[in-house]
């Protein structure tokens, strides 16, 4: 069956259709979303708690449907890792969840702090020797998220009207 | 005719044919199709799925990394000693990773190949290599990318390179019609990527190739000391998972599926004990990328993604090339949290990027690891990580003689650098540990040599141990390239079929 793509996709940013979570995928490759092997809910959930505070600003909190955009993206991703790279990831957000907390003297799991709090637990890890997890989650919530359109244009990445970039 | 989708093929599937080619890349593709247009009777596998590549073309990076991509982009090879890990990209896909490509293409460089005649491979000189060239760079539209197509991030490292005393030189892609979308790594819009899935392998199905994708094959089949055929998988199963067996019978069996899969069909296959070389010498060209925040709006992603190079520090073990990415990777590289991450990424257009290359020594094993995936581990010689601080210093003064305000590292955890703050900097004192490398060419792995004790195939493709069984991928080239190697593997993969063509299987 051939994948069904939008005639309204272009390159770098979603498409309306995707950010109503529409848009047909193509299957994934072997193994994935077998129930064993997907990424599990509690790893996604710290990813969650994670990008609300790496993308919001003292002047708005993470607006909700990118939030949104991100649980259903993430998983979509992350699920057509080989096991090897699901199970890394899912030691880097259990590092995440736990050791953000205690470098700052807060009982984990992170996703439980407020939002400030998870800010400032976040920022510690940062400059600690544990920052290879934070950089490798939060590389992939990047680049995940800089694909929603509003996040795009929020850091001047201008589209054109044929789709590309100005 | 179509590719026919595995997925959509109920049950178990056996065919008979004269060639079965495994892999649809570079060296696959170039092999069904010189061999379909031989007259042979020729079927390609290829685990991967099939995506046209106008489908390609509306994805968004990240849709590519989950459909094109072997392992979303997550592959890892693990640094050994004093080596950093190493995140190794593959396609996985009708194409193969020449489907992902910049389209750079090099030709094999003199020195390089007089390491190969000196390996006893005496044949290997520019001019017997001449119409084999020839003919791959008029089938893939190899054409020199034009100094208007380059980036303003290229420009400046220019404008830096020439205040240093070196030049960029332009590079030559298999393109035609391309006007600079910089996507290339994640589908081209306008088709303009001359890849293997455009190339070849529509080429291959017009000579009456069948071509399978989602096909894994786990086997080679052998009868005494000759191959008859491969068995496997066909991921028809739920969500594309291994369901019917996959039987085919043939006269002939070309392995092509890369240099990190290849080593573990024939190691499931109890083939190449004998030399005990399959899965070593593994080269990476582990590559690392330097960026420069600049007080101008660059840009970088208007303009072909890669376009110039420098082979000024070749000597070093160096190749610098140009690159870009697509914002919401480049934004991926950016720190902080919050204000500090969302501050820094409104400066992406501000950015800068220049990539190095080490021309390495085969440092890499590919093991059998649990499942299907390999266990690679990768030991960088001595001299290859004394060349990092010098690849970073390099390119890093390069983009402050242009007026770049910041540099930024490619190691775990540290911050930009002011000029000054850059020009103190012990580069030595960086643990391989923390940087940030990658890797887009694993070769070596069965290599091309003149014994049966060195090597894992003779100079026509043959495995030593087993007869009609080829290799015509990546993991045939005898040495590290030190340039992208697409170009060298169709063209031996051509020289291969040429020699193959000459004499059907009987
Ligand atoms: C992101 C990226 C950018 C690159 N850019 C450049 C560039 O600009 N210039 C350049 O020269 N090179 C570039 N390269 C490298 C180049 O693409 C590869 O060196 C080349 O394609 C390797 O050819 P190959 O035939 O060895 O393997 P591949 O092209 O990788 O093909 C192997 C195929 O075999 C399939 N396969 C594997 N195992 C099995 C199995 N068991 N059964 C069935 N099928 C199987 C795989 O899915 C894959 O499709 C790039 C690579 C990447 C990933």
């Amino acid at each position: 069956m051939p994948p069904e793509v939008d005639a309204e996709a272009h390159p770098l940013v979603a498409t309306p259709s995707i950010l109503a979570g529409k848009r047909n995928r193509l299957p994934g490759p072997a193994g994935e979303r077998r129930p064993t092997g997907a990424f599990p809910p509690r790893s996604l959930e710290t990813m969650l708690a994670m990008a609300e505070a790496v993308f919001s600003t003292s002047e708005r909190p993470l607006p909700a449907d990118r939030l949104e955009y991100l649980r259903r993206e993430l998983p979509d991703l992350l699920n057509r890792a080989a096991p090897r790279g699901r199970l890394m990831f899912r030691l880097g957000t259990f590092a995440i969840s736990t050791i953000a907390p205690l470098l700052i003297g807060r009982l984990p799991p992170l996703r439980r702090l407020p939002l400030d709090v998870r800010i400032r637990a976040l920022r510690k890890m940062e400059a600690s020797p544990f920052v290879a997890a934070l950089i490798a989650v939060r590389a992939v919530l990047c680049l995940v998220y800089y694909e929603h359109p509003d996040a795009a244009a929020e850091i001047g990445v201008r589209v054109g009207p044929n789709g590309r970039l100005g | 005719m179509n590719v026919v989708h595995g997925r959509d093929h109920a049950g178990d599937l056996e065919v008979s044919t004269e060639v079965v080619v495994v892999g649809s890349g570079a060296g696959g593709a170039v092999v069904a199709a010189t061999l379909a247009e031989a007259g042979m009777d020729v079927i390609v596998l290829e685990e991967g799925g099939h995506v046209r590549p106008e489908e390609h073309a509306r994805m968004r990076p990240s849709e590519s990394l989950r459909h094109m991509w072997r392992d979303a982009g997550f592959t890892l090879a693990f640094g050994v000693g004093r080596s950093p890990m190493i995140n190794v990209m593959m396609g996985r896909c009708i194409g193969g990773s020449s489907a992902l490509t910049g389209g750079v293409c090099f030709r094999v460089p003199e020195y390089v190949l007089g390491d190969w005649r000196a390996l006893g491979l005496t044949d290997f000189t520019p001019e017997h290599l001449e119409p084999y060239y020839a003919e791959v760079e008029e089938n893939v539209h190899v054409e020199d990318v034009p100094l208007s197509a380059r980036s303003r991030s290229t420009q400046l490292f220019g404008e830096g390179a020439e205040k240093m005393g070196f030049s960029l030189e332009s590079m030559r892609r298999n393109t035609n019609g391309c006007v600079g979308w910089a996507t290339c790594n994640f589908g081209c819009p306008e088709r303009a990527k001359m890849s293997v899935d455009i190339s070849y392998i529509p080429r291959a199905m017009k000579a009456g190739a069948a071509v399978y994708s989602d096909c894994l094959v786990e086997r080679v089949t052998t009868n005494g000391r000759r191959a008859v055929g491969v068995s496997g998988r066909v991921l028809n199963g739920p969500n594309g998972a291994p369901g019917g067996r996959l039987t085919v019978r043939a006269k002939r069996v070309v392995l092509a599926c890369g240099a990190m899969f290849t080593p573990l069909v024939l190691k499931a296959s109890g083939i190449g004990k004998g030399s005990g070389q399959v899965g070593k010498n593994l080269t990476l060209h582990p590559a690392f990328r330097i960026m420069a925040r600049f007080e101008e709006r660059v840009a970088g992603w208007n303009g072909a993604l890669q376009s110039a190079y420098s082979s000024a520090f070749e000597p070093d073990g160096i190749q610098l090339n140009s690159v870009f990415v697509p914002p919401a990777i480049l934004a991926a590289t950016q720190p902080g949290i919050a204000d500090d991450h969302v501050r820094r990424a409104k400066t992406l257009e501000h950015l800068a990027i220049f990539g190095a290359n080490l021309h390495d020594e085969a440092g890499g094993v590919v093991r059998r690891g649990l499942g299907r995936e390999p266990f690679v581990t990768y030991r960088m010689a001595k001299k290859d990580a004394a060349a990092v601080p010098k690849a970073l210093r390099i390119a890093g003064e390069t983009f402050l003689a242009a007026g770049a305000k910041e540099v930024f590292l490619p190691v775990l955890g540290l911050e930009g650098f002011s000029p000054d703050e850059f020009r103190k900097i012990d580069l030595e004192k960086i643990s391989p540990k923390r940087l940030e490398c990658t890797s887009q060419h694993p070769l070596g792995t069965c290599r091309m040599g003149v014994d049966a004790s060195s090597s894992v195939v003779d100079d026509r493709g043959q495995t030593w141990d087993v007869e009609e069984l080829y290799v015509t991928d990546g993991s045939t080239v005898p040495t590290s390239l030190g340039v992208n190697p697409q170009l060298a593997i169709m063209t031996l993969a051509t020289r291969f079929a040429q020699r193959m063509a000459d004499r059907r299987p009987s």
